[in-house]
């Protein structure tokens, strides 16, 4: 049963090739990877550092039950991991190498080595080297060193596992399309959680007797999980109980055995044509878009010429049904939960608490709307760009539409938010903050509609990984950094300094007349910005699609 | 003498060093079906990119009925349909929607718009389930049919097609193929690009072969069996690889060493 090592290491070098070429031409990946890793590492490494001196410092049996949540979590998010990021790499997807005549323990070996190039492999390393710490002293040694090898088999399986178990749900564009959701809202939501599970975790131990604590053991559990015998070996190896650790040692291969062959017979039925263990059935006829057959709500803007009411109707449609523009939206619902969390966690009296001119800070949260949601409108356009620019509508309706759709997409969450704001702080300045921050936002469009015609940056939008890979060039991007914010406040400013003034004087009437004022100069801002806008398109069309072409991954 | 339905003078375009379309002299009468060919990066798309207005030319003039495309880009995107190489489509919508929205887009009124695309779509056989599907989950030869209708809704006077036939079915593009004659019939000028030569020789009016980025052949097909001394028997294979150079005999002796 030997290896074709010429093979191999061809398929080694392509997992390396295509690890790397996800790079080239895309430097904006690196970016995001280093800023993972820069993100993660540190986390990585206090866990790390913290689990080792758990190991030494904590009483009676504690440092072993430690060792197998550590060797258990990390089982965990290996079988989690690839769910989420399994098109992170072309070399992860078996299937692409079902065509060419390749032993299966050739497909297996090189499908294991393969995750070498997986940069999270070495996210585990932290944590091994500190049970190596830990508990690697004295004649254990060979266990530990047994266990974790068999640890990182059983991690890096179990992820293979899963993807050829679930690869027909994973290639489906539904699952992608909730997953990129799901992905994002939980990495906005990380804060929320993180509260969230701390109370939870206190709560519990709070609730624990002394006699059901002193018996609460984790491990008891965890062992008979494939990593968690791994860690019962090493508890078992260090108090001298040998024979013990090598049951649970053979106990653990023989889970990394099972899994092997399971995942085996996985691979023979994939080979063999007959797909994936599950995949997403299709979805039913009913559920399928009904779309614009019956549904003709464009006539509540009958007042409104064809072409604006179309392109605002398209802009909310790809608002909701693009999964990255999606989040967009979502988010704008759960930046107040968090905000909200924020105060409800640390304990405050919320309600009873909040001062009377919190009113005033609404176009703050109006404001950030509108800068996140309007910005780089060309940009979210996709491949479709072109068929609208090979169309002769009038550039500054593209702009006056999307002005609607957006405005029209903002007020659903601000105006909930505005309405909870007026039932905690039932007062003038709660009211004209509202309609200042949707003022504010108006006049601030006609800024982001210049600017996404001047400094036009890639998305793209049918993306198949999770998060959004963007580019642009190096000005584009300064631009919309350095330029974008302090632009769009100074435009969407003039309207917010008579309420500021009506507030410190606290003269009802100038923050009335201010509005009025205000809403005159939003509009008549944001028409004069999208007639320039379109002037500016229209002078640059070919340069825009040039910047804003999609690649062909379709 | 009537406006030429599309006309360009000296068209060229580089990228950085690469001429990808040299001083293009060519015109096409109205009514005509044109088709336009040439190798793998002959320079046909970036051709009719230009003449659409997505591509800018480096040097040259672009006129559809007389209207240059690159002064007055309203007017003349006014005149036209485009079916471009990569299609170019609204994934997230729906083929009746993404037709309705084109449309409406060109200026046809709301009821017009909506029969028209009812119409299409059971001409192009999207009628049904797959005409509320999203774009994104259509086949290739859909999405195909998809962007051809959403390029003759309003009904132009010049239709560009960037290969129009280019992996489709025998079904999908005979449905293709009548409603272009359809068109043809209706006085409407189709430029069109393909590597399929059989439906060009079948289609087409006249041709022009580009290679290198050059216009090198242009005529009806008997026009150029004559310039190139060949006889009745010539199809536009022969007459293809002829103009761009390619020596028949010389190809053959190119053999694989491992093959024989």
């Amino acid at each position: 049963m030997g290896f074709d090592r010429r093979r191999l290491k061809a398929l080694f070098y392509l997992r390396g090739r295509l690890t790397l070429r996800q790079f080239s031409g895309e430097q904006g990946r690196i970016v995001n990877v280093l800023v993972a890793v820069l993100f993660i590492l540190p986390l990585v490494l206090g866990a790390a550092v913290a689990t080792g001196i758990g190991y030494f410092q904590l009483p009676d049996r504690w440092p072993g039950e430690l060792l197998g949540v550590v060797l258990t979590v990390i089982w965990l998010i290996w079988l989690v991991f690839p769910i989420i990021f399994s098109s992170l790499n072309e070399g992860l997807d078996v299937t692409r190498l079902l065509v060419y005549p390749l032993p299966r323990r050739e497909l297996i070996a090189a499908i294991l080595l393969g995750t070498l190039f997986d940069y999270p492999t070495y996210l585990m390393l932290p944590l091994f080297v500190a049970i190596l710490v830990g508990w690697g002293g004295g004649l254990a040694l060979p266990v530990v060193l047994l266990a974790l090898a068999l640890s990182y088999i059983h991690a890096v399986l179990i992820g293979q596992f899963v993807i050829t178990a679930v690869g027909g749900v994973l290639q489906s564009r539904r699952f992608r399309d909730v997953a990129i959701v799901v992905a994002s809202l939980l990495g906005v939501s990380c804060y929320f959680i993180q509260m969230g599970s701390m109370r939870l975790l206190e709560n519990v131990v709070a609730s624990l007797s002394p006699e059901q604590a002193s018996a609460f053991s984790p491990l008891a559990a965890l062992q008979w999980l494939p990593t968690g015998a791994a860690a019962r070996a090493i508890e078992r190896a260090a108090s001298g109980y040998w024979g013990e650790s090598l049951f649970w040692l053979g106990y653990s291969t023989l889970w990394a055995a099972a899994i092997t062959w399971g995942w085996q017979r996985l691979l023979i039925r994939l080979t063999t044509g007959e797909g994936f263990l599950f995949s997403l059935p299709p979805r039913p006829e009913k559920q399928k878009m009904k779309a614009a057959s019956g549904v003709n709500w464009p006539r509540l803007f009958a007042w409104l010429p064809d072409d604006i009411v179309q392109l605002a109707y398209k802009e909310l449609r790809s608002l909701w049904r693009t999964p990255n523009r999606r989040v967009g939206v979502l988010q704008m619902f759960i930046m107040p939960l968090i905000m909200g969390g924020a105060f409800i966690f640390s304990g405050e009296e919320v309600a009873t608490e909040l001062p009377a001119w919190i009113g005033i800070g609404l176009p703050v949260y109006a404001l950030f709307n509108f800068w996140a949601l309007t910005q780089n409108m060309l940009g979210w356009e996709g491949s479709g760009l072109s068929a609208l620019l090979t169309t002769p509508v009038p550039r500054q309706r593209i702009f006056l539409a999307k002005g609607l759709a957006l405005t029209a997409a903002i007020c659903l969450p601000y105006l909930a938010v505005c309405v909870l704001v007026l039932f905690l702080a039932p007062n003038w300045q709660s009211v004209m903050g509202a309609l200042t921050g949707l003022i504010m936002g108006v006049a601030g469009m006609a800024v982001t509609a210049v600017f996404s015609v001047r400094f036009p940056m890639l998305i793209v939008v049918e993306n198949k990984q999770m998060g959004k890979r963007a580019g642009g060039g190096c000005q584009a991007s300064l631009a919309s950094l350095l330029l974008l914010p302090p632009i769009f406040g100074l435009v969407a400013l003039p309207p917010f300094l008579p309420l500021a003034l009506a507030f410190w004087l606290n003269l009802p009437w100038l923050g009335w007349v201010g509005l009025i004022v205000g809403g005159v100069y939003a509009g008549v801002v944001f028409w004069f910005g999208a007639q320039y806008a379109g002037r500016l398109l229209l002078q640059r069309e070919a340069e825009v699609i040039a910047t804003l072409r999609q690649p062909r991954d379709e | 003498m009537s406006v030429p339905a599309i006309e360009t003078v000296n068209l060229t375009r580089r990228f950085d060093k690469k001429t990808a379309v040299d001083q293009l002299n060519l015109t096409v009468s109205p009514g005509e079906f044109f088709g336009f060919l040439g190798p793998n990066g002959a320079g046909k798309s970036t051709t009719i990119n230009m003449l659409v207005g997505l591509l800018r030319p480096t040097s040259g003039i672009a006129r559809i009925n007389g209207i240059d495309i690159w002064q007055e880009p309203l007017a003349a995107k006014r005149q036209i349909g485009v079916m471009p190489e990569g299609l170019n489509l609204y994934q997230r919508l729906t083929a009746r929607e993404f037709i309705r929205f084109a449309g409406t887009m060109y200026g046809v009124p709301q009821q017009e718009v909506n029969r028209r695309a009812d119409e299409l779509l059971e001409l192009l056989d999207l009628k049904g389930d797959d005409a509320d599907k999203l774009i994104i989950d259509y086949s290739h030869g859909m999405r195909k049919k998809t962007a051809l209708a959403a390029a003759l809704v309003h009904g132009p006077s010049v239709l560009f097609l960037d290969e129009p036939f280019e992996g489709i079915d025998a079904v999908s593009g005979r449905a293709i193929r009548d409603v272009l004659q359809q068109l043809r019939n209706r006085g409407a000028t189709i430029f069109f690009s393909s590597h399929i030569l059989e439906v060009v020789e079948r289609l087409c009016t006249r041709v022009g072969v580009i290679a290198n980025g050059r216009l090198v052949a242009e005529g009806t097909i008997p026009e150029l069996r004559e310039r190139a001394q060949r006889g009745e028997a010539a199809t536009l294979e022969d007459l293809f690889l002829h103009a761009v150079g390619v020596d028949e005999e010389g190809a053959t002796e190119k053999r694989l060493s491992w093959l024989s």
